[in-house]
């Protein structure tokens, strides 16, 4: 994170005072990323401060409450990625265009980055609060078929065909993996309430310090998250230009090749 | 669109008849998983609970199930291995056939193949776990339920890695973590099917069961569209 | 009292976000670079 305001601002050489068409700096940051960021470490620094100093610890889970003011944002930041995902792949298919299919995927992969946040802090915080590491709990349980049915969507991005029938592909994937997290954890909800009465939740009551870091933690991992999808989503840009390009020339190469020959080249 | 389903069924069962990949190599592959899952759990262990039963008895329902979506990948990737080959499936959308026809044939196909697998499994587990059967009413439900949502949701996914060089390694990773439910359902209801569980309302399961393979009936026949497109 | 369990789901999302971070802005530099600079742009 710390990198966005690092990152050589008007150190580029052609940064003139009438800047007409800015030259583009080699890097995925913009003004508006900087200030992002920027707010992103400061809303992050006040959630270490609350969630581990100031607020206090609960009367059952002593000090492994605190691990709830990065699981439950982290949490919402899955959700709405995954949500981001589902809306881009319907767009895509609609309209066809790649950004839609881009954002779907930066999205996607920011999702399951914070989905293993999520298994591993609520483990983390079982241990202590259960007893074990794992439970069939259906939220654990369906959280992990949800982890790996994501891993298995970016597995699809990165197959070796035409980028559009890829993205096709990934657009159909990334619409009906969203309707099945809820048949998942539905299903899966249904089999353990019936197993043994109820989820294996612990009340908690949040007071206003508690709620009040859960709440600084939320707004910090939602703008560091939003920072993260647009510098992903840049990347991907800039690879698609890449691989472009990359064709493009090796095109143009081809066609100088069976010029100097006189041949017509098969290309294969 | 009807008749396209029964075009690609009729097609893809002729196919079996002369090549007999499921029955001659898929259904041993089965069985085989069936006996080393009572190799690996010993016969002697008994559950001590209000039933004192063999612990592969208590089981038999979820190794049955596991057996049979083990089958299932093997025959779903026999499906699309047909028509990757040659570049059938542009063939297939050259030919004017409806995208939808293709799945629900496909699905056909890959069901009646996997209902006749499942009954010799079934007879198989039968013998060698020695469960009885309290509801065969439910039971018959289950495994029809249970295999036409395997196989309409195991199609629609097959389906994205078709013709591809990692299809075998990437279909089991998109088709198992989707089938948790069914595995679930199906499991449950056989529980109750088997042993007249009292606490397992098994048609409700049956019920959820019935729900996916809609489910899936829908949106395959919505994707495969653009699925099969440019492919 | 758990600080420790506290410690490693700190630790665990730190570095992950830390490398995710680290990995996707080199990533970014290292493509940006391959490309002239009218082609750097995004819709923003």
């Amino acid at each position: 994170m710390s990198t966005t305001e690092a990152a050589p601002t008007g150190t580029d050489p052609a940064d003139e005072p009438v800047a007409v068409a800015p030259v583009n700096p080699p890097h995925t940051g913009s003004v508006a990323t900087r200030r992002l960021g920027l707010a992103a470490i400061v809303l992050l620094a006040l959630t270490l401060l609350f969630a581990l100093v100031i607020s206090p610890p609960e009367a059952n889970q002593r000090d492994a409450v605190r691990l709830f003011y990065i699981h439950l944002p982290a949490i919402a930041v899955m959700y709405v990625a995954f949500l981001i995902t589902a809306v881009g792949s319907i767009m895509y298919l609609r309209k066809g265009s790649v950004y839609w299919d881009l954002l779907a995927g930066a999205a996607a992969e920011l999702g399951v980055l914070f989905c293993s946040f999520v298994l591993v802090t609520g483990s983390l915080w079982g241990k202590p609060t259960w007893g074990v590491y794992w439970q069939w709990d259906p939220r654990l349980t369906s959280t992990t078929v949800l982890f790996v049915m994501y891993l298995g969507y970016l597995a699809v991005r990165r197959l070796e065909l035409p980028p559009d029938v890829r993205s096709r592909r990934a657009a159909v994937l990334g619409i009906v993996s969203f309707g099945n997290v809820f048949i998942v954890h539905y299903s899966v909800q249904w089999w353990r309430g019936l197993h043994q009465g109820q989820t294996l939740g612990v009340d908690t009551k949040m007071d206003g310090l508690m709620l009040f870091s859960f709440f600084i933690g939320l707004v910090a991992f939602l703008t560091l998250a939003a920072w993260l999808l647009i510098h992903r989503f840049r990347v991907a840009w800039l690879a698609r230009e890449v691989e472009q390009m990359g064709l493009a020339q090796a095109l143009a190469e081809r066609r100088a090749e069976t010029d100097a020959t006189g041949l017509v080249g098969r290309s294969r | 669109m009807l008749r396209d389903t029964w075009l690609m069924t009729v097609k893809d069962l002729r196919i079996e008849l002369t090549s007999r990949v499921v029955m001659a190599q898929i259904l041993p592959f089965g069985l085989l998983i069936l006996i080393l899952f009572g190799l690996a759990i010993s016969p002697d262990l008994v559950v001590v609970g209000e039933a004192r039963r063999p612990v592969i008895e208590e089981i038999a329902p979820g190794l049955f199930w596991l057996t049979v979506l083990l089958s299932a990948l093997m025959a779903l990737g026999r499906a699309f291995a047909l028509e990757a080959d040659d570049g059938n499936l542009d063939a297939l959308r050259m030919a004017g056939l409806d995208p939808a026809g293709v799945f629900l044939g496909k699905a056909l196909a890959v069901t009646v193949q996997l209902v006749a697998v499942e009954t010799v499994l079934g007879f198989g587990a039968f013998v060698v776990f020695g469960a009885p059967v309290a509801r065969p009413g439910l039971l018959a439900a289950t495994v029809l339920l249970a295999t036409v949502g395997i196989t309409l949701a195991g199609t629609l996914y097959a389906a994205l890695a078709a013709g591809l060089r990692v299809r075998d390694t990437l279909v089991p990773l998109l088709v198992l973590p989707v089938l948790a439910p069914v595995l679930l359902g199906a499991t449950q209801a056989s529980r109750d099917a088997l042993f007249a569980d009292p606490g397992v309302p098994g048609w409700s399961w049956a019920g959820l069961l019935a729900v996916f393979s809609l489910l899936y009936l829908g949106v395959g026949m919505l994707a495969f569209g653009p699925l099969l497109e440019e492919s | 009292m758990y600080w420790e369990y506290v410690a490693g789901g700190y630790g665990f999302v730190a570095v992950g976000l830390a490398l995710y971070t680290t990995w996707v802005l080199r990533h970014g530099r290292r493509l940006s670079r391959k490309l002239p600079p009218e082609r750097r742009r995004f819709l923003d």
